[in-house]
């Protein structure tokens, strides 16, 4: 294991670029499983950092932490080189600043209209009704889903959900976005669409950090990979390796 | 196919928009209840018909079925019950002259009330529903929670739809004791799920700093000539 790891470092080669999310050796527990213990994990400012790991593995529970969903048990998250706090008012702060694109749309999505759903993280930020109307507007075209702001969220299909709930992140302009397996459940077009989402949040100077078991994906836009394996990160670098990928059950077969 | 009240409220064809139409529903519907005149009740009731088979076609025809269950025995009820001069003598029921007056004015007003409420159903969603209650100053936590528990209906019905479908292809409906024991495991696994869901999506919420305020949005209002024709013409009806 450590001399994986060590391997990982020199692989990654620019360990010494500054961080803008990391976490440091973070512990958390469902009940009384360890799910996460003792996970380093660093994201680089302005790159899109790919998490990888089986089923399993702790990936969401990791990511749940970026945003303060989740308090660790021990360690602590760093962004910007700054330790998150806890209380109500940092929290705010830190979910401005970290967006979250949840693995299910349907457990993101809290409003009944697209309108609605995309409008609320800027009238929670306190905006008012004319610039959000503006935004609002911006957004779907951005999503690509211009004319939908009355359409009821029940009644879309599975990858205009996922579009919405893209948008209804995007709107909130955080400087990290954080997409739990953005691509579970869409065909060729779909999983192309969000290709191109993600390049243009990068060309908008956003840090990116993506779950998926969507290895064709993961190559397309990947700066850095990250693997995730019994509640530690294993693996950090630009290529993965092959023995890591069959131990880690990463679907590799095309790229072998 | 597939219809729910959902759809046909985005599907129906609108006149009259935005808030407006809620108003306008709503004073419509004031002025026919409070009404002691029988043309106000026919007059609202063929505009409101021909504004909601305009809006939705069938639709307006096939849901008016349903209150008519009930709505024609109580009528019948109200036409025997009633005492007076006895103008036909039915088996053992008499039916008096008052009787048939209370039951057509009971009837027509009942009728046209429904079709007014019907328009409103037919073409306005919850959420333009409430766009226009806040329009009335109704307080924000109402309508936050309006909001709220809207949307946790079509998570339910969209996870009661979706267990609904699993026992279905499993063969969860062979015969009556299956459905019974198969209905209670549906229950309970809604009950479950809502709790799970219920959980992420105050997740959700908070990941978007929820600080208990939801977002409302207003169409903008047209069709005033209308409404206002109509109203006008309700409320001549009134004073006649
Ligand atoms: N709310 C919860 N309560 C209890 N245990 C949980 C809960 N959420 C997740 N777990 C457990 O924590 C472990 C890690 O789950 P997590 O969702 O982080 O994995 P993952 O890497 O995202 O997996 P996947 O690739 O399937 O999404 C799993 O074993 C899971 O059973
Ligand atoms: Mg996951």
């Amino acid at each position: 294991m450590s001399d994986l790891m060590l391997m990982g470092l020199k692989l990654g080669g620019d360990y010494m670029v500054e961080a803008m999310i990391e976490t440091i050796d973070l512990w958390y527990a469902y009940d009384t499983v360890d799910i996460l213990k003792g996970v380093n994990f660093k994201a680089e400012r302005g790159k899109i950092t790919l998490l990888l790991g089986r089923n399993g593995a702790g990936k969401t529970t990791l990511l749940l932490h970026l945003n303060g969903l989740l308090k660790p048990i021990k360690g602590e998250v760093r962004i910007d080189g700054k330790p998150i706090r806890y209380d109500k008012k940092s929290l705010i702060e830190v979910r401005r600043k970290v967006g979250f694109v949840f693995q299910n749309p349907d457990d993101q999505i809290v409003a009944p209209t697209v309108w609605q759903e995309i409008a609320f993280g800027l009238k929670n930020l306190g905006m008012d009704d004319d610039e959000i109307e503006i935004k609002v507007k911006k957004a779907l075209e951005w999503v690509g889903l211009a004319g939908f702001e009355n359409k009821l969220c029940n009644l879309l299909s599975g990858g205009e959900k996922k579009r919405v709930s893209i948008a209804s992140v995007i709107v909130m302009d955080p400087e990290i976005v954080i997409l739990d397996e953005p691509t579970s459940g869409l065909d060729g077009f779909g999983v192309k669409n969000v290709v191109e989402m993600v390049k243009r949040m990068k060309e908008e100077g956003k840090t990116l950090i993506i779950s998926t078991h969507d290895m064709d994906f993961a190559y397309e836009i990947a700066d850095k990979f990250v693997i995730m394996d019994g509640g530690k990160i294993i693996y950090n670098g630009k290529t993965i390796p092959e023995d890591i990928a069959e131990r880690c059950g990463l679907r590799l077969w095309r790229c072998r | 196919m597939h219809e729910t009240f959902e759809t046909v409220q985005l599907n129906s064809r609108k006149v009259v928009k935005g808030d407006l139409r809620v108003f306008f529903a709503l004073t419509s519907l004031f002025l026919t209840v409070l009404s002691q005149n029988i043309h106000t009740y026919v007059l609202s009731l063929l505009i409101f018909s021909v504004l909601s088979y305009q809006a939705a076609g069938k639709v307006y025809l096939r849901i008016l079925r349903i209150p008519m269950y009930f709505l024609l025995p109580s009528l019948f009820v109200v036409l025997i019950v009633t005492k007076g001069e006895v103008m036909y003598k039915l088996w053992i029921f008499e039916i008096s002259k008052e009787g048939v007056n209370l039951a057509i004015i009971t009837g027509l007003r009942a009728f046209a009330s429904l079709s007014i409420l019907l328009y409103l159903i037919l073409t306005t969603t919850i959420p333009e529903f409430v766009s226009a209650l806040r329009k009335l100053r109704v307080p924000e936590f109402i309508i936050e929670i309006a909001v709220l528990i809207y949307r946790c209906i079509q998570i339910l019905l969209d996870e009661a739809e979706r267990l609904n479908n699993a026992a279905t292809s499993r063969l969860g409906y062979v015969n009556k004791r299956r459905f019974v024991s198969t209905a209670a495991l549906l229950a309970y696994s809604i009950f479950l799920k809502s709790l799970s869901r219920s959980e992420k999506m105050e997740r959700s919420m908070s990941a978007r700093c929820y600080s208990g305020k939801m977002p409302v949005r207003s169409e903008k209002s047209s069709g005033w000539a209308i409404a206002i024709l109509v109203l006008i013409a309700i409320a001549i009806g009134c004073l006649i």
